[in-house]
């Protein structure tokens, strides 16, 4: 074990510090890329829709997101391997292959969502999607291609930073803080089909399954050894808490303007520009702002991080420094995901509810996979030694899979079938 | 229409095509289904040595000298009761789980690859592994997709690429089982240029890297080190004990070790370079004292310095326990008594000249030199100007303390634009 980590409150001097730094990120980072324009949307209609009474969740969603998030970590720790890499060499290629062709289907739905969301954010202020989605394609693609670490990782800090937006937001909103507490603390529960599907989308959301293969990921790169993996576990913990205050402050903050007015909102336009006249325009731009700062974040991550993901597990050639000629494969899956992203963004008339209903569907095809083989992966002792779970542990992750694939498979009949909610409830 | 899959011989096979197999006695009694192969490094060579069939009562394995062929069905020599139930020992190697799927090392491309298929081929009785296939091929064949594969190329005339790479070209990685040593191939691993191998080591899991790396001498080591990114180099001398930390820091050139330790938190560094020799230690803890992007921060402490005083012939005899250290074999560089810097020679006009010449008549016209506080901006702008291959580098009171070579100038760049 380094010296460092054995008092690192006492030796807090500028290179402990920016060590802490280095192994804190991942878990914050992962969790704010979590918070993209799809959980924004969700969680905001959620406000707008039910009030306080999806508030609750939060709770429980945070300690599966912690438990799940945890695993991946702690692998990406001790093992120095992605998880796709992982997936290849314990279940082979041909499982592979689907999970990978799966994450694909799932994340191009992923990064249209993005796309639409900096194209939402513009038109509450006023601005064509015909100018901010082009601009922020090219941004994105600017960044990865043409920038160096250090511009790319100043830009992530930042946007991180960003969304406290949202917590301004909330606190602008001024809504009544006992009664959100009580809320948050107390679960009530309604047998609608409207409730229930909503409840499934939050939780789809803030669980999705490309953030367990980037958050193993960012653990890699990182560096992270299985003796630093005690800092790390906190950074995953923060992060998860991180995500899920963000998502409470936009739900409260949609609650008690819209909700309160009853005003019917469908989408994240319609929140901002609901925001307008009840919150204020400061507020609607914060929100606005939020929106786009959570796109544009997201729109840099998620194409990049996919084409890796597949290039691994492939065994194909990957890295942003590399000719078409060295890494086509990759170079092609990064250039398509930006480009067909936001493509359909702007075509007239594209089937984009469509698209966005077919990835959630891959979505959540894909998660109880993932999860599974997590699990296996993570038990195996000769793969962790002795960082597998712990007995309880074990239980507590076993508990979450069971009820997030039970409510991803409730997800996806529902999607594919409508008339089965009203039909049960 | 079927695509007639390119015929090979019956001496060699994929082994994504016969496992699964039925394999069956001499006379063509059911045995069971091939699932994996048991294999052993001999030689060069890695050797068939058992097949793990399943029956209904579950996994055994049969020697490998009993297979007649690569038929389908492949056939065993004797008879079915010839074969008992052996069970497969789960440490041995086994060619589908441990080496299929598995990274490994392509020594001629120089780069990490993923065994798509392995290709099996008969030597004499023997059956071995005599390559991998890291192609699209192999991929497609493992997806079930090789007919599909076959027909898009001939219709479209594309070129695909074979991708097999002999078994004797390849270093294997295990998943992390540590049994998959081979001693040959680790011999071509040390035939690779140390900025090759720090490409390899940063693709590679931890267990990976350990393994890589213990195949390594301590200075090879090194060199793989001062040619990897900080967080990396950061990062293997976090994986290693303290002691063999220090000796390979010690390997180090000064201005490399320092700027991996100071990359590190300070107490690692300095309990590092407590265990360091003493002297070099001394050079580092001097170099770390230099502000971050100063020359002296950038420059090495490991030149040739003579004395102004001497002939050619003397000078070289004094330097001749400095070259194998130094960095820089370019320029000798003059000091006075004081270890003042007085002038430098280049490599040329040493090769050209007498041993009877006094060194001083040598030197060039010209001095530049840049002082430990200049910007490294100033040195770049020095080195490129001028066109030096090394720029020495001297103290407030004029006396030599290093040397900026241009590769430091280069490699201060890269990381720039990276």
């Amino acid at each position: 074990m380094p010296p460092v980590f054995r008092r690192p409150w006492i030796n807090l001097n500028w290179r402990t510090v920016m060590l802490f730094l280095a192994v804190l990120g991942p878990g914050i980072i992962t969790a704010n890329a979590d918070n993209d324009a799809g959980g924004i949307t969700t969680y905001s209609l959620a406000g707008s829709q039910f009030g306080y009474g999806i508030l609750w969740t939060l709770i429980p969603i945070t300690i599966a997101l912690i438990v799940i998030q945890e695993m991946c970590a702690r692998m990406g720790a001790v093992t120095g391997k992605g998880l796709s890499d992982l997936i290849r060499e314990n279940f082979g290629v041909r499982i592979t292959f689907f999970v990978l062709f799966g994450l694909l289907l799932a994340d191009l739905g992923n990064t249209v969502a993005e796309f639409s969301g900096i194209a939402a954010s513009g038109e509450v202020v006023g601005i064509s999607k015909y100018i901010t989605v082009p601009l922020g394609a090219i941004f994105v693609w600017w960044l990865i291609v043409k920038g160096n670490y250090k511009t790319v990782e100043k830009y992530f800090l930042a946007a991180c930073v960003f969304y406290i937006s949202y917590v301004i937001s909330g606190f602008m909103a001024q809504p009544p803080w006992h009664e959100v507490l009580k809320a948050t603390v107390v679960p009530s529960f309604s047998f609608s089909p409207s409730y229930l599907s909503m409840l499934i989308g939050v939780v789809g959301t803030t669980i999705a399954p490309w953030m367990q293969f980037y958050i193993q990921s960012a653990v890699v790169e990182k560096r992270i050894k299985p003796e630093q993996y005690k800092l790390s576990r906190w950074d995953v913990i923060v992060g998860c808490v991180i995500t899920d205050i963000v998502a409470f402050f936009i739900i409260a903050a949609c609650a008690v303007t819209i909700f309160k007015h009853g005003i019917k909102v469908n989408d994240a336009r319609d929140v901002g520009l609901a925001l307008q006249p009840l919150a204020g325009k400061w507020a609607a731009d914060l929100f606005a702002f939020g929106l786009f700062n959570a796109s544009l974040f997201t729109a840099s991550i998620l194409p990049l991080a996919t084409a890796y993901y597949i290039c691994e597990g492939m065994g194909w050639e990957a890295g942003i420094g590399k000719s078409f000629k060295e890494a086509p494969m990759f170079i092609s899956l990064y250039t398509a995901f930006i480009v067909v992203g936001a493509a359909i963004v702007l075509i007239p008339n594209a089937p984009l509810l469509g698209i966005m209903f077919w990835s959630q569907v891959a979505n959540g095809i894909l998660l109880p996979f993932v999860l599974i083989f997590m699990l296996i992966l993570v038990n195996r002792k000769r793969l962790m030694g002795s960082f597998v779970n712990g007995r309880t542990f074990n239980w507590l992750a076993w508990a979450t899979t069971v009820i997030m694939i039970v409510l991803t498979l409730m997800l996806v009949v529902t999607s594919l079938f409508p008339s089965l909610l009203p039909a049960s409830a | 229409m079927a695509f007639q899959m390119p015929h090979l011989p019956d001496t060699t096979a994929f082994t994504s095509w016969i496992q699964g197999r039925v394999i069956c006695d001499a006379q063509g009694r059911r045995i069971g289904v091939l699932k994996d192969f048991l294999v052993e490094p001999v030689g060069t060579s890695l050797e068939i040595r058992a097949l793990v069939l399943k029956d209904a009562r579950g996994l055994f394995s049969v020697p490998g000298e009993a297979l007649s062929g690569l038929g389908d069905p492949m056939y065993l020599r004797g008879d079915a009761s010839d074969y008992a139930h052996t069970p497969v020992p789960e440490d041995d190697i086994h060619l589908v789980r441990d080496v299929m799927d598995a990274q490994i090392i392509d020594t001629q491309g120089a780069k990490v690859i993923r065994v798509n298929d392995v290709q099996l081929n008969w030597l004499g009785d023997r059956l071995v592994v005599s390559g991998v296939d890291i192609g699209p091929w192999g991929l497609a064949r493992r997806l079930g997709l090789a007919n599909l594969l076959a027909w898009l190329v001939s219709t479209f005339h594309a070129n695909v690429p074979e991708g097999l790479v002999p078994w004797t070209d390849v270093v294997p990685m295990d998943k992390g089982f540590h049994h998959l040593r081979l001693q040959v191939a680790s011999q071509e691993i040390r035939r690779l240029h140390p900025a090759d191998l720090a490409e390899i080591v940063a693709e590679l899991g931890h267990s990976e890297q350990q393994q890589l790396l213990s195949e390594l001498s301590i200075e090879q080591i090194a060199d793989v080190v001062e040619n990897s990114e900080p967080i990396v180099q950061v990062s293997l001398l976090q994986g290693m004990e303290d002691e063999f930390a220090a000796d390979v820091l010690d390997a180090m050139e000064p201005d490399e070790a320092a700027d991996v330790l100071g990359e590190m938190p300070s107490d690692e560094a300095r309990t590092l370079m407590t265990l360091m020799t003493p002297d070099k230690a001394t050079q580092v803890r001097h170099l770390l004292t230099y502000p971050e992007d100063s020359a002296g921060a950038m420059m090495t402490t490991e030149l040739i310095a003579v004395d102004e005083r001497l002939t050619l012939g003397e000078a070289l005899k004094a330097a001749k326990p400095m070259l194998s250290d130094a960095e820089v074999v370019a320029y000798f560089y003059l000091v006075d008594s004081e270890h003042k810097l007085t002038g430098v020679v280049s490599i040329r006009k040493i090769l050209l000249s007498d041993s009877d010449t006094p060194v001083r008549d040598l030197s060039s016209r010209q001095l530049y030199s840049a002082q430990v506080e200049s910007s490294r901006d100033e040195v770049a702008e020095l080195v490129s100007r001028y066109k030096l291959t090394a720029l020495p580098i001297v103290d407030e009171t004029g006396r030599l303390v290093g040397v900026i070579s241009v590769n430091d100038v280069l490699e201060f760049y890269e990381a720039e634009h990276k």
